[in-house]
Parts: C-alpha cells; sequence; structure tokens
C-alpha cells in the first residue's frame, strides 16, 4: 500500500507499456510497407476493353480458388477473398517439428476491391477464371454499349 | 552499426537487379518470399504471379540460388487499357545457400503463381538426439 503511493501510476509510465505501444506501431509500420510491395491498394489490378468486353484482371498469387469470391452488380464488380501463406501444409513439415523462418515477407489476409465501371454490362454472361495466380473476369457489354456502325443515307 | 548493415543489405538489393537487367524489356521486381527451416530442410515460397512453369527459372551454381521468371503481358492484342496497376516484367532473387543443403535434391513446384522450393538438409546436417545411458 505504501509503495503503491510512493510510485504513483501517473508521473511515472511503465516503461513496458511504453515499450509495447512502440513495438505495436512499428509492426503496423512494417506490416503496411511489406503489403505496400505491390501498389498502394491489394490487389493490384488491371482494365481493358475491346469491341465486345471489359476485362479485370487481378494480380493475386497463391489463393485457393474457392475462397475467391466475384460478385457483380449494375456497373460494378467486386473481388474479395483470402489469402493464405501455407508455410508448409505437406505432412512432411509437420513431422520434423519445430521450424523458424528466416525471411517473411509475403502477406496473408482478407481483402475486397471493388471497381466501378463507365458503363452496364451484361451481369448474366460475366465469367471469371483462376490461372498461374491471375483471377480474369471477362464482363461483356450490353448491345447499347457496343460500337455500332450506322449507316448513312443519301437522300 | 545499425547503418552499416542497412547498407550492405541495399547495395546488396541493387546489385541483384543490375544482375537481372538485360535481354527483357519491362521491370524487374523483387519477388516477396518467405524461407523458413525445420528439421529436415527449408522451404522457400516466392510469389511470381503470371508466370507460367515453362518461363520460370531456378538454377544453382555455385552455392548460389537464382530465381529468375517472367510474367508475358496480362491483356490480349486487342484490347484497350483502361486502368494499369500491374505491368508486367521480370522477377528476380538469388540466395546463397549454407553447404547444409542437399543441392541434388532441391524440388521445385509452381502452383497459382507461387513456387515453392524444398531444400533438404544433408544427414550431417541434421540434428540428432544422442541417447543417454544410464549406465
Amino acid at each position: 500500500m505504501y509503495m503503491r503511493s510512493l510510485w504513483p501510476s501517473t508521473a511515472l509510465p511503465d516503461p513496458g507499456a511504453l515499450i509495447r505501444d512502440l513495438e505495436r506501431v512499428i509492426d503496423a509500420v512494417s506490416r503496411n510497407t511489406r503489403m505496400d510491395s505491390w501498389g498502394t491498394t491489394f490487389p493490384p489490378v488491371n482494365v481493358s476493353r475491346d469491341g465486345e468486353r471489359y476485362y479485370l484482371r487481378a494480380v493475386l498469387p497463391g489463393i485457393q480458388p474457392d475462397k475467391l469470391k466475384v460478385s457483380v452488380e449494375r456497373n460494378k464488380v467486386t473481388i474479395a477473398g483470402e489469402r493464405e501463406v501455407q508455410p508448409d501444409s505437406s505432412a512432411r513439415g509437420k513431422q520434423d517439428g519445430e521450424r523458424s523462418y528466416h525471411r517473411q515477407e509475403r502477406t496473408e489476409g482478407a481483402f475486397s476491391r471493388t471497381l466501378t465501371l463507365d458503363t452496364v454490362f451484361d451481369a448474366e454472361g460475366v465469367t471469371a477464371s483462376y490461372r498461374d495466380g491471375i483471377l480474369t473476369v471477362a464482363l461483356p457489354l450490353t448491345n447499347a454499349a457496343k460500337a455500332r456502325l450506322v449507316p448513312v443515307q443519301a437522300s | 552499426m545499425t547503418k552499416t548493415k542497412e547498407l550492405q543489405v541495399q547495395n546488396e538489393e541493387k546489385r541483384d537487379v543490375a544482375s537481372a537487367e538485360q535481354t527483357r524489356p519491362g521491370p524487374v521486381y523483387r519477388p516477396p518470399v518467405d524461407i523458413c527451416e525445420d528439421a529436415g530442410g527449408f522451404t522457400v515460397l516466392a510469389d511470381l504471379p503470371g508466370v507460367r512453369p515453362e518461363n520460370l527459372h531456378v538454377d544453382l551454381r555455385e552455392g548460389t540460388l537464382t530465381i529468375r521468371g517472367h510474367c508475358e503481358a496480362l491483356h490480349g492484342e486487342k484490347e484497350h487499357p483502361i486502368l494499369r496497376e500491374f505491368e508486367s516484367g521480370t522477377y528476380f532473387r538469388q540466395f546463397a545457400l549454407t553447404d547444409a543443403v542437399e543441392q541434388g535434391q532441391i524440388d521445385a513446384k509452381l502452383v497459382n503463381g507461387v513456387l515453392r522450393l524444398r531444400l533438404p538438409k544433408i544427414e550431417a546436417a541434421k540434428p540428432r538426439r544422442i541417447r543417454v545411458n544410464s549406465t
């Protein structure tokens, strides 16, 4: 009791707590910079179009296809999912017991990104495929959005 | 002291990129990797999105492991780009291996744009439990 009054908590903050706070900040900052190795938003996306479709390609290495979700609504496309780093899922790795990391640069976690395109597309005809760590979503243009050659009539 | 260490790391990274610069146009990426060690060996995981197995080269020479992969253009020729956040290019990274690795038995797999290398340790480097006899 007497000891506690000698060391009021307001005057002397717990140095351990300070260090822990600092560690948390450093950790958050370094995690963010690692997350940013591809850019500011995850996943990075390329969008292009030809006369028939929009193509959205998202760079998403190492994802189980069943963990990927693509949804469309009017002129919006959302890609969401979860990435697991999977250190070593093989039975052999487990048998070997303890493992230690020399480098840990790859990131994991849930992500979601919505892109709004400048025209409505045909939601029924949207297809998605995943290959070599790239998710490709093909969004067919509606007939109204397709370029059309208008015949000019001479009178 | 810490400063010199940082500098060394930076130099190394620069050299990596410089030695990868040849043949193909486009950016050279330093892909993120995880390296973990267990009793039987090392596992290296590297993110190489867009790389097909035929465009990936993993080689081991004089104790240096080199990972080099090329990502072809993602879009078709007739497409007009609207948004481009990712540019296809080359992935390059090098690591010095310890003598503890059984260099003839390295296994490589490329699944969904992630390279998984298994580098088994030589028998002499594996930890062994020595039985203690009481008599």
